[in-house]
Order: structure tokens, then sequence, then C-alpha cells
């Protein structure tokens, strides 16, 4: 078969042709490493065009400007009114006016002193409870409790990979409060955004990709642990505060192994818990399959507010929008793009993508999930498959596939 | 085609085309309301100059009212492009143009960041003048969502060619910016 056609490229690209003409140019394209590049070049020069358009859009006025609310509208893309008007989406919540907020302060302050204070002053009053608690068992020879605590914390290091093998699926009365103990003793411990999931093991971690990123905030690291249950046994525990890149991938490694061989039951009450907290992992991806449509790139590109992030080196394969709500970690209120690649050994990745906004007082975005401009997130599907969050700019992205951890956020570096 | 060329603001008035008998809408008052932020943001992107963009949407609208278009979508962009067309004819031979950058940077001062937006729409808009007249208007209608189809009825472009010439103007839009030494500034 001849070439394809610089045209026929980007009617591909813009959704233009048939379905099965499409299928043909795909065919031909994986077969053809020439095709392949100027597939990727027609990609980069349709992506670089609509976003140097954006660049002319209509300056703000004081027609649009807000009137006293920091949050304004402000004038929908020349492709949002052009979807608008064509209809296809205005079912879709989507397209909705953009609220802009303010820009975030340049600095950002951690801890202000009445924060300080008041842990300060928790710190306190815990001592002296827990002074006066040893004064008491002195005196009084309290011998159950030293081997309650013996239990509670004496275990946590250890108690990590075995529990889930020793927990019953029922959770019979003698083993209710050791795992209640190592729970209460764990929660505020484990590692920060992480979260419990179906058998998954989340963990929090700084990127390699990202040597200038922030560490990851602790403050209300204790307070989230104790509005949701205790993560499982097998979950990842780590040291507070932001996690050194070394331990990265050995501790993602450690976590992805005793998922397996937990029991059913076990998983079944990981997931209904998963479903109560509303955290949506891998039954979202699953449900995301019947709800991502196909659109095009241009589509896409106007959905992200005139630019799109692309990976180098791969094959792309298509672009999909669906709903955020049904990522993990995505703002729920706003559709998502999704581009999905093949590497050269065939695995697929999936590469979801959002504009988000600051918060306007610098805080987490989405605020729901904690994690700030330069964090990264790294996490562990019950299938094995790995993921990596993070925000740059004003981009949510997150890039997925059945890659070792350290070999996906390699390909962090080739997302631009 | 050959209508739409001969004509421009005066009385060339590209003739309705399209599918005959019930289609869209032909009310002007709808009209307004569905296109005519569609058409300031393409005016504004061709002239540079949000005022001359509004009032040549206004033309637009009034060039409706007099020959009520059957397929107003694509002829409504047709006339706008060939308003924009001629008024920057007329603007080069007045020397309009030179006037209109220095009052439009000097009007808007402000922080840095506003000064680097307007500096690179500025190159954009440099880029986007080397292109051909039908690149650049295929490439300013598909920034309006204008299918391929659509691009073809407003243009007189075959539809197999409105692919190549997207592919030639994105590829010379990019080209031409990357040449005013903003590389870095295009997704490439």
């Amino acid at each position: 078969m001849s070439h394809i056609d610089d045209g026929r490229l980007n009617a591909l690209l813009d959704g233009e042709l048939s379905a099965a003409e499409a299928d043909e140019v795909r065919k031909h394209v994986a077969t053809c490493t020439d095709c392949a590049k100027r597939l990727d070049e027609a990609t980069r020069f349709l992506t670089g065009a609509a976003d140097l358009l954006g660049a002319l859009d209509l300056p703000a006025t004081a027609r649009a400007l807000p009137p006293a609310n920091p949050a304004y509208r402000v004038p929908k893309t020349a492709r949002e009114v052009a979807i608008d008007l064509d209809g296809a989406t205005r079912q879709s919540p989507a397209i909705r006016p953009n609220i802009v907020a303010p820009p975030p302060p340049p600095t950002r302050r951690r801890f202000d002193l009445t924060t300080l204070a008041w842990a300060a002053m928790v710190v306190l009053a815990i001592g002296v409870g827990y002074l006066a608690d040893e004064v008491r068992h002195a005196r009084f020879g309290g011998t159950s409790r030293t081997a309650a605590g013996a239990t509670a914390s004496g275990a946590l290091p250890a108690a990590s990979p075995a529990a889930p093998a020793a927990r019953p699926a029922g959770g019979g009365p003698g083993t209710g409060r050791t795992l209640r103990g190592g729970a209460a003793g764990r929660a505020p411990q484990t590692v920060q955004l992480t979260r419990p999931a179906a058998g998954a093991t989340h963990l929090a971690a700084k990127s390699a990709a990202q040597p200038t990123g922030k560490r990851i905030s602790t403050a209300n690291a204790p307070r989230r642990q104790q509005q949701r249950p205790a993560a499982p046994a097998n979950q990842l525990a780590a040291a507070p505060g932001a996690i050194a890149r070394a331990r990265d991938s050995a501790a993602v490694r450690r976590a992805a192994e005793p998922a397996p061989a937990a029991p059913a039951a076990e998983r079944a009450a990981a997931a209904r818990s998963e479903a109560q907290l509303n955290v949506t992992g891998v039954t979202a991806a699953q449900d995301a399959a019947a709800t991502f449509r196909r659109a095009t790139l241009e589509e896409a590109v106007a959905r992200l507010n005139g630019a799109v992030r692309l990976m180098d080196g791969m094959r792309f394969e298509q672009v999909e929008i669906g709903p955020g709500a049904l990522v993990t970690g995505a703002d729920r209120s706003r559709d998502l793009v999704r581009l999905v690649y093949f590497d050269a050994a065939g695995h697929r990745l999936v590469l979801d993508q959002q504009r988000v906004t600051p918060a306007a007082n610098g805080g987490p975005i989405p605020p729901d999930f904690g994690m700030r401009p330069g964090d990264t997130l790294t996490s562990v599907a019950p299938g094995g498959e790995i993921r990596v969050r993070w925000i740059d700019g004003t981009f949510w992205l997150s890039l997925s596939g059945h890659l070792p951890p350290a070999e996906l956020r390699g390909l962090v570096d080739r997302i631009r | 085609m050959a209508a739409r060329r001969a004509g421009g603001a005066g009385a060339g008035v590209p003739r309705p085309v399209g599918p005959q008998g019930r289609g869209p809408t032909t009310d002007v008052g709808e009209l307004y309301q569905l296109y005519h932020d569609s058409l300031v943001r393409l005016l504004y992107r061709r002239t540079g100059d949000r005022e001359r963009a509004e009032d040549l949407a206004q033309d637009v609208f009034v060039r409706a009212l007099e020959t009520p278009p059957i397929n107003p979508k694509p002829w409504l962009f047709a006339v706008a492009l060939n308003l924009a067309r001629d008024d920057g004819r007329r603007a080069a031979m007045q020397g309009r143009k030179l006037a209109l950058l220095k009052g439009e940077s000097g009007s808007l001062p402000g922080p840095d960041a506003a000064f680097e937006q307007r500096e690179r729409a500025e190159a954009v808009r440099a880029a986007l003048a080397t292109l051909g007249d039908k690149d650049r208007e295929a490439l300013l209608l598909k920034a309006e969502g204008f299918s391929y189809d659509e691009i073809a009825v407003a243009l007189g472009l075959a539809r197999g060619a409105v692919g190549t010439t997207l592919a030639r103007a994105r590829r010379k839009l990019v080209e031409a910016f990357r040449e005013q030494g903003r590389v870095s500034d295009v997704a490439h």
C-alpha cells in the first residue's frame, strides 16, 4: 500500500474519516514507520497550531471582568462555542463556563502561627495524659495496659505483611481487638495520600522525574486518616512526610506482592470500603471503558482550553473524552481527555489529563485529593497496573500502564 | 466560488450555498445568538482589532438581513472572511495597521505576563499573515469548529482538499512562528 498523504492523516486526527477509512489508515500506520512518524508530526503541528491560535483569543475587557466575585466567568473558547453550536456535546457536563480563580499567592505558607500553637497544645495535652497514665499504672500495677500497648505498637513493623493472612474473613472476637489496636496505632503514621483501595496498595512518593517538586504536605494527614477506615494491613506504610525517592520502587514492589495472596473476603471488604469512600479506582476504570467516547484531537484541545499534552516516541492510538468522575483523583466536575498510546513492546499506555484551576489559597488541586503542583503520586492497581499522577502547571496528568513503576515514571519526561 | 471571490464588501456578496429546502434556521436574530461571538472571535483573530471585528460582524448580519441565507453558517463566515480580507486591503492602503498596533500596545500597559501575551499574539498574527488566504481561512474556520464539509462549502474547496489545506496551513503556521525565535512556545 502506498503511503498515507498528509491530508488523510489530518483528516484522521480531525475525526473526518469514516470508520473503515480510519481503520485502514491506522493499520497502515501501525506497519509503516514513515507514516507513523508523519502522523506524529501531523499531531504536533495540529496541536501547535491550535495552541498558537489560542493566543489570538479575544482579550479580556471590562465586560468580562468580575464585578465583585473573585471567581469570574471568562468567555468560552472558540471551540467550546463551536461545539455548542454543533450540538454534539450540549448535554455534556464539560461545556460549562470556565471559572477562573485568582492566582495563588507566590509563596505558600505551610503552617501559620495559630496552627503551630494548636499543634503544640495538642502534643502537650497528649504528653501530660501519657505521663499521668504511666504514673497511675505504676501505682496500681497496670500490666494489662502494657501488654495491650505492646500488641498495638510492637506489632506495627512486622504486622504489615502478616496481618492479612492472619485475619479471618469475618473478623472473630479474638482478633478484633488486635486489628483495631493495630489500625489505631498505625493510622496517624501511615503515608500521606494513601488510599484504601480494592486490594490495591497506593504509594505517595516523589517522582524521579520531578526533582524540583515540592514535598507532599503532611499537615492534614492525621485528620484524613481518622475520617477513613483503617487501611488493609498489606497497604504500604511509610515514614510520615515526604518519602525518599530511593524507597519508592522497592516499596511499590513490596506493596504489589501481597495483593494476590489476600483472602477474597478481605479484598471484597476493601472494595466495599473503597466504594463507600467514593474513591473510584479499578471499578471506575472498568466503567470508564463504557462511558468514555471517542473524540478528535481537535476536540480534546478545545476541551483542554487550547493545549494538550502528548507523549513522544509512542504509537498514538486514539483520543477519548469522558467524565472526570470516572478516574481516581481527577476533578469530578470536569470532563477528562484520555490519549491512548502503545509502546514498542505493545504495552497500552493511557494518558489522562485535565486542566485544573489552582486553589485560591495555594491549596491542594483538586481539593479532595491533596495533591499540589510538583507532587507525584504512584499507585498500584490490583491487576498490577501502575499509575503515576502529577500536576504540571495547570494540567492534572495521569499515566498508567502495565510497566514497572520506574519505567513508567521515566515516560513522564516524554510528555510535553 | 467565483461569485464569492469576485465579491467582498461591496456588491459581490456571496450567495447562499448548500442544500435547498428545509435546513438550519434563517432567522437573523437566532443566527446572531448562535454565531455572533464566534464570528467576532474569528474576525479578531484575522484583524487583531476587537472593535473592528465587532463592526465587521455587525456588517455580516446586516447583509444577512438583506439577503437571508439558506445555509447560514458557512455563508456568514464566508462573508465575514471576505469583509476581513477587503478591510485588510483598505487598512494596508491607509496605513491604519501601524496606528492600530501603536494604539493597542500603548493602551494596554500591564504586568510582564500581559506584555508577553500581547507579544506572543502579535508574533502569532505575523506568522498567520505569512499563510495564503485559503490556508489561513481554513485554519480559522477549523478553529471555530467547522467540519471539513463546512470548510469546503465556505471556501469553495473540494472536500478532499480540506485535509491537505489544513495540513499545509498548520505546518506553515508553526514553522513561521518558530522562525521568529519562539520555538519553545510551540508544542513540538
